[in-house]
C-alpha cells in the first residue's frame, strides 16, 4: 500500500514541476522575499524583524494557496475530468488515492518551504540578524500550516467542483487564521445571539494560529515544548480527520 | 458455460441539475459475458453503455440490481487485478511520458513488471507508439492517446478487457491495430467486453452482441441468432447490358441503376434473380457478380430499435 501511495504522490509531484504552476508560484514567493529585503534598505535598523514578518506572510499565504491549488487540481479536477476513471479501475483502495494526492501537498509544501527558509536564512545572515537560522525553523514548522490546507481542500474537493473547494478552502483559511479572534467574540459575550454559530466555526475550522512561531523568529522566547506538541498533535488530528472525511465522500461517491 | 460478467436487472439513477432530481439512466439491463468471447456492446447516444461500463468498473453503484465481475463484486482488488479498461474519453496526463504512466500503472497495479523495460517497450510497440515513448502526451493527437491508454488497459496482461468505444478517434491504421489486439487477446483465452458505435468493426469481430436501447437491454447472442440470416433480395452486377435491358420485362419491384461502367440490377426474390439469369444468358451481357442482399448490422440494428419505440402521433 505504502509503494503505491509513493508511486501516485511522487507522480503527482512530477506532473506539477511539469505544469510549471508550482514553480511559478515558488518563483513568485521567492520573489517577493527578495521585495523584502529591497525594502530593508527603506526601513532604519528594522530589516530583520520586517524580513521575518514578510517572510513568514508570504509563506503561510502563498504556500497555502499552492497547497490548496495541488489539492483541487490533482483531484478535482481529474474527478471533473474524468482521468480518475483510469485510477478507480486500478486494484487500489480510494484511501490509497486520497493518501496519494495528500502525498503530492506534502512534497510541494516541505520542498517550497524548504527552499524559501534557506533563501531567508540566507538574507538573515545578509543583513546581520541575530540567530538567522529561527525563521527557516518556524517556516519549516509552518509547514503543518500547508498540509492542514491541503487536506482542506482534498476534503472538499472529494464532493465539489474547483470553484466551490477553492472557495471553501479559502474561507476555512482565512477563519483559520482568525480562530483566537473568534476565541476572543465568544469570551467577550458581544455576540451572544451568534454564540452557538461562533462556537460551532471556532470547533470545526483548524487553529493556524498553534503553527505560527512569527515571534520567536523575530527573538522571542520560545513557546513551551507542551504548546508546541499540542499544536502538531491537533495539526495532525485534523489533517486525518479531513482525510478519513475525504476518503469516505470519495468512496460513496458515485463518478459518472 | 462460465460467465465473467453477470448483469441482473441493473436500475441506476443519477442525481442531475442544481436541486438534484434524480434521473433513471438504466432501467433494467440483463447480460452475461461468456469466458473467452469478444462481447459487443451496442446501441445509440445515451442508451446506458458507458453508464453499465462504470457500474462494471465498480465507479458506480448500482440503484438496483447485480453486477458480478469475475464472479466477484466489480469494486473489489482481486477483480480490478484482472480487468484492464479504457475509457471512452481520453484525457491522459499532459505532463506525463508514455513510459511513466504506463509504469505508474504497473506500480497501481501491483504487477512485476515495474522496472521491466522490454515489457514496456513491448507494449508501446504493440500499438505504435514506441518512438514517442520519451514524449510528453500534452503534445499527442486524440488516436495517439487512444493507442497509449490501450497499452495502459493491456500492461498487466488481465484477463478480461473492458473497452470503451476503442475505436473511436482512431485512423484505419489505428482501427486495424486495436482489432487485431483484440483478435490476439482472444487467441489467448481472454475476454473482450467493449462498446462502439462503429458496426462493421462489431460484426466483424464480435462472437455475440448486447443490443442496449434506452436503459433496457433488447437482446444478447450471437449476430445471425439475433437477426437471423435473412436476405433481402439479389443484386447482380452487369456489364454490356444498357441495350439488352431495355429490350427485357422486368418484373415489378425491380431497380436498374448505373454504377460507372456497371449496371447494377436489384430483384426481390431467388425466382426473379434466376429468371433474370436464364433470359441474359443467350445475350451479350457480361454478368460480372451475383450476390444475395443481406441487410448491414446497423441496418438491422436501428430496425429493431424503432421496432422497439413508440411511434410518435403526429
Amino acid at each position: 500500500m505504502i509503494r503505491r501511495i509513493i508511486a501516485l504522490g511522487l507522480t503527482g509531484f512530477r506532473q506539477l514541476l511539469r505544469s510549471r504552476i508550482y514553480i511559478n508560484l515558488l518563483a513568485a514567493n521567492i520573489f517577493m522575499v527578495i521585495a523584502a529585503f529591497v525594502l530593508d534598505r527603506l526601513s532604519s535598523g528594522e530589516g530583520a524583524r520586517m524580513l521575518v514578518d514578510l517572510g513568514m506572510a508570504f509563506g503561510s499565504i502563498v504556500t497555502a494557496a499552492m497547497a490548496a491549488t495541488v489539492a483541487i487540481v490533482n483531484l478535482t479536477a481529474e474527478i471533473e475530468n474524468k482521468q480518475i476513471h483510469l485510477l478507480l479501475s486500478r486494484p487500489i483502495s480510494r484511501f490509497e488515492i486520497i493518501m496519494g494526492k495528500f502525498f503530492t501537498v506534502v512534497l510541494l509544501v516541505v520542498i517550497s518551504n524548504l527552499v524559501i527558509g534557506l533563501v531567508l536564512w540566507g538574507m538573515g545572515v545578509g543583513i546581520l540578524a541575530k540567530e538567522p537560522e529561527r525563521i527557516f525553523w518556524a517556516l519549516m514548522f509552518l509547514s503543518l500550516e500547508g498540509f492542514t490546507i491541503g487536506a482542506v481542500a482534498i476534503m472538499f474537493g472529494v464532493g465539489s467542483s474547483s470553484t466551490m473547494s477553492a472557495t471553501f478552502t479559502a474561507l476555512i483559511f482565512i477563519l483559520g487564521r482568525l480562530s483566537l479572534m473568534l476565541k476572543w467574540l465568544i469570551d467577550s459575550g458581544k455576540f451572544a445571539d451568534l454564540s452557538a454559530l461562533l462556537n460551532l466555526a471556532y470547533y470545526l475550522v483548524p487553529h493556524l494560529y498553534l503553527f505560527d512561531l512569527t515571534d520567536w523568529a523575530q527573538g522571542g522566547e520560545l513557546p513551551e515544548w507542551s504548546y508546541l506538541f499540542q499544536g502538531t498533535l491537533t495539526g495532525l488530528c485534523y489533517i486525518a480527520a479531513m482525510l478519513v472525511i475525504a476518503t469516505i465522500r470519495l468512496e460513496k461517491r458515485d463518478i459518472p | 458455460m462460465t460467465h465473467v460478467i453477470e448483469a441482473q436487472n441493473l436500475q441506476k439513477d443519477l442525481k442531475v441539475g442544481f436541486w438534484g432530481h434524480k434521473k433513471a439512466i438504466l432501467h433494467d439491463v440483463t447480460f452475461k459475458v461468456p469466458q473467452g468471447a469478444i462481447v459487443g456492446f451496442v446501441g445509440p447516444n445515451g442508451a446506458g453503455k458507458s453508464t453499465t461500463i462504470k457500474l462494471l468498473l465498480g465507479a458506480m453503484k448500482p440503484t438496483q440490481g447485480q453486477i458480478s465481475v469475475l464472479g466477484q463484486p466489480p469494486s473489489s482488488t482481486q477483480t480490478k487485478a484482472k480487468v484492464g479498461y479504457l475509457p471512452e474519453i481520453q484525457n491522459l496526463p499532459r505532463t506525463l511520458k508514455p513510459v511513466e504512466l504506463i509504469q505508474l500503472h504497473l506500480h497501481l497495479s501491483n504487477s512485476s513488471h515495474v522496472n521491466n523495460t522490454s515489457h514496456i517497450d513491448g507494449l508501446l510497440e504493440k500499438v505504435g507508439m514506441r518512438s514517442l515513448k520519451d514524449q510528453l502526451l500534452k503534445g499527442f493527437s486524440k488516436g495517439q492517446q487512444q493507442r497509449v491508454g490501450l497499452a495502459l488497459a493491456l500492461c498487466h496482461t488481465p484477463d478480461l478487457l473492458i473497452l470503451d468505444e476503442p475505436m473511436s478517434g482512431l485512423d484505419p491504421i489505428g482501427r486495424k491495430v486495436v482489432r487485431d489486439i483484440i483478435t490476439e487477446q482472444k487467441a489467448q483465452g481472454k475476454t473482450i467486453f467493449f462498446s462502439s458505435h462503429v458496426l462493421p468493426d462489431v460484426e466483424a469481430l464480435c462472437d455475440e452482441i448486447i443490443l442496449l436501447n434506452e436503459g433496457r437491454t433488447l437482446s444478447q447472442g450471437p449476430i445471425n441468432q439475433i437477426f437471423g440470416s435473412h436476405h433481402s433480395g439479389y443484386e447482380l452486377t452487369l456489364g454490356q447490358a444498357d441495350k439488352i435491358l431495355e429490350t427485357m420485362a422486368l418484373p415489378s419491384g425491380t431497380t436498374v441503376q448505373r454504377q460507372g461502367p456497371h449496371i447494377v440490377v436489384q430483384v426481390d426474390s431467388q425466382k426473379e434473380c434466376l429468371r433474370l439469369l436464364q433470359q441474359l444468358e443467350p445475350t451479350s451481357a457480361i454478368i460480372h457478380k451475383v450476390e444475395a442482399m443481406k441487410p448491414t448490422l446497423e441496418e438491422e440494428v436501428i430496425a429493431l430499435i424503432e421496432q422497439t419505440q413508440p411511434r410518435e402521433v403526429s
